[in-house]
């Protein structure tokens, strides 16, 4: 599965590289990003609720368990549709009712939200909803799945980026 | 002045290849206003060029931006990526005093904070010019005889600029695109904007007066890659603003992979989905479900027992 994976995130590369270069372009949304804790990606496993693909971002919502065990919905922003399109995103990439991983800088509040940098369904397949200027999801993509942290950390689990 | 902002272009174009031949172009002579700046070039084109619709310039496709140097501008390392991140130099004398000061603290903040904590657009208030040519969502061009649209995905937010026509204000007030007139030289729209909204450049650049005009060239070229390129080289005239006019080059490119994916720029609904605020300490936060402000925009009917009048009936959720 890790050698699937590293093929899918090499593919992806190639594919994205001009992207990659442009990125300082693609520029930040419309407001700060600055709430957010950048050195740190947590990983938060759930449920979809909504996928909301609207401008001037899109808004993921999951139903994931806290540490007592209850459902927490969970809201993760992510970049304008027009610039995840160019990532493969659309407006039906997540469905209600299955099963995904997100990976995002969660808000220095503590509340249940962040920015998403990626996401991996149940079939593994990695998708990038997010602002391309506020994370490199190609390359934490491919980290976590280098590092075996897609696999193997628990829900709530957080690793430096760098 | 002009060795320098030649060189801060040239900086600020090796950041990305070197695939971007843009660079400013000064103006021929040190103007004292907008309106002696267009006046100028309408006379060295002997009055424009009278397009029909047959030999007027197509823009067609969707583009989007993708270089400018206006951060050289106000920055002695300005580079797009700099303007908003910390580490940004003041370049000193460029703003008048109160401008400069306040340029400052807005780039205190940032190296404070990592960024600036709150953005004007938060709110959805429109990018207005000259921020318009940066946002960097997808625009879209046409050009008549009598007017060209310039439409952005952001905000909705499009400008019309009056060809051959003299500037008017029945309207009594300013307004983020201000009022542009425009005549053409050959393949190049020369315009001219004015009574336009106090703004900013961009976030983490400084503000913008109510009294800026800009003059701007806009003209199609084709990159050494092929892309096609729309280069517009603008002088910002602000008497309160600015020490005297400054010019910077921007580039929008057409972007081929969104068509081919199927991109439609679709109504930028920001004031109906938008869920982002500033807090009492001036960080930008969001209303989250269950909070009373909370905005859901796919859920949301004022009529949620009628059928038919759920926002997302291709997944109906309600």
């Amino acid at each position: 599965m890790v050698v699937k994976m590293k093929n899918i995130i090499t593919f992806i590369k190639m594919c994205f590289f001009p992207v990659l270069i442009m990125s300082p372009l693609l520029a930040k949304g419309h407001h700060s990003f600055a709430m957010f804790d950048s050195s740190q990606f947590m990983l938060v496993e759930g449920t979809v609720l909504r996928w909301n693909f609207n401008s001037p971002h899109s808004w993921l919502y999951i139903e994931a368990l806290d540490a007592q065990g209850d459902l927490v919905e969970w809201g993760f922003e992510a970049g304008s549709p027009i610039n995840a399109m160019r990532n493969g995103v659309t407006g039906n990439t997540f469905q209600r009712g299955e099963r995904i991983k997100v990976v995002m800088n969660r808000i220095r509040t503590g509340a249940a939200s962040g920015a998403i940098c990626f996401a991996q369904k149940e079939d593994d397949l990695i998708v990038r909803p997010n602002n391309n200027s506020t994370c490199d999801s190609v390359g934490i993509a491919a980290r976590w799945t280098e590092e075996g942290w897609l696999e193997n950390a628990a829900h709530l689990e957080s690793h430096p980026a760098n | 002045m002009a060795l320098i902002t030649a060189m801060n272009a040239v900086s600020a174009f090796a950041q990305f290849g070197g695939n971007t031949p843009a660079l400013t172009i000064q103006p021929q002579q040190n103007f004292r206003t907008a309106e002696d700046h267009y006046l100028y070039l309408f006379n060295q084109a002997a009055g424009g060029t009278q397009h029909t619709m047959g030999t007027i310039p197509v823009w067609d496709g969707l583009w989007v931006a993708a270089y400018n140097n206006m951060p050289a501008v106000f920055m002695t390392n300005g580079t797009m990526s700099n303007a908003m991140n910390p580490g940004g130099i003041v370049k000193e004398g460029i703003l008048t005093p109160a401008y400069e000061e306040h340029f400052r603290q807005r780039r205190t903040e940032i190296d404070e904070y990592g960024e600036q904590r709150y953005d004007r657009l938060t709110a959805c208030e429109y990018p207005g010019m000259p921020r318009w040519l940066w946002e960097p969502y997808v625009k879209e061009f046409a050009n008549t005889p009598q007017q060209s649209w310039m439409i952005n995905d952001a905000m909705n937010e499009m400008r019309r600029i009056y060809i051959d026509a003299e500037h008017i204000n029945i309207d009594g007030k300013h307004s983020a695109t201000g009022d542009s007139i425009g005549f053409w030289d050959e393949d190049k729209l020369i315009i001219w904007t004015k009574w336009i909204n106090a703004a900013d450049y961009l976030r983490g650049m400084p503000l913008t007066s109510n009294q800026v005009e800009l003059v701007e060239s806009w003209q199609e070229k084709t990159r050494a890659d092929g892309v096609r390129i729309l280069e517009t080289q603008i002088t910002f005239y602000d008497p309160i603003g600015l020490t005297e006019p400054q010019s910077a080059v921007y580039v929008h490119e057409q972007s081929t992979q969104l068509a081919e994916i199927g991109a439609r720029i679709r109504n930028w609904e920001c004031s109906t989905v938008n869920n982002a605020y500033q807090d009492e300490e001036g960080n930008t936060l969001w209303y989250m479900p269950g909070d009373p402000q909370y905005k859901d925009p796919r859920c949301f009917t004022y009529f949620p027992d009628i059928p038919g009048q759920s926002l997302d009936p291709l997944n109906d959720q309600n």
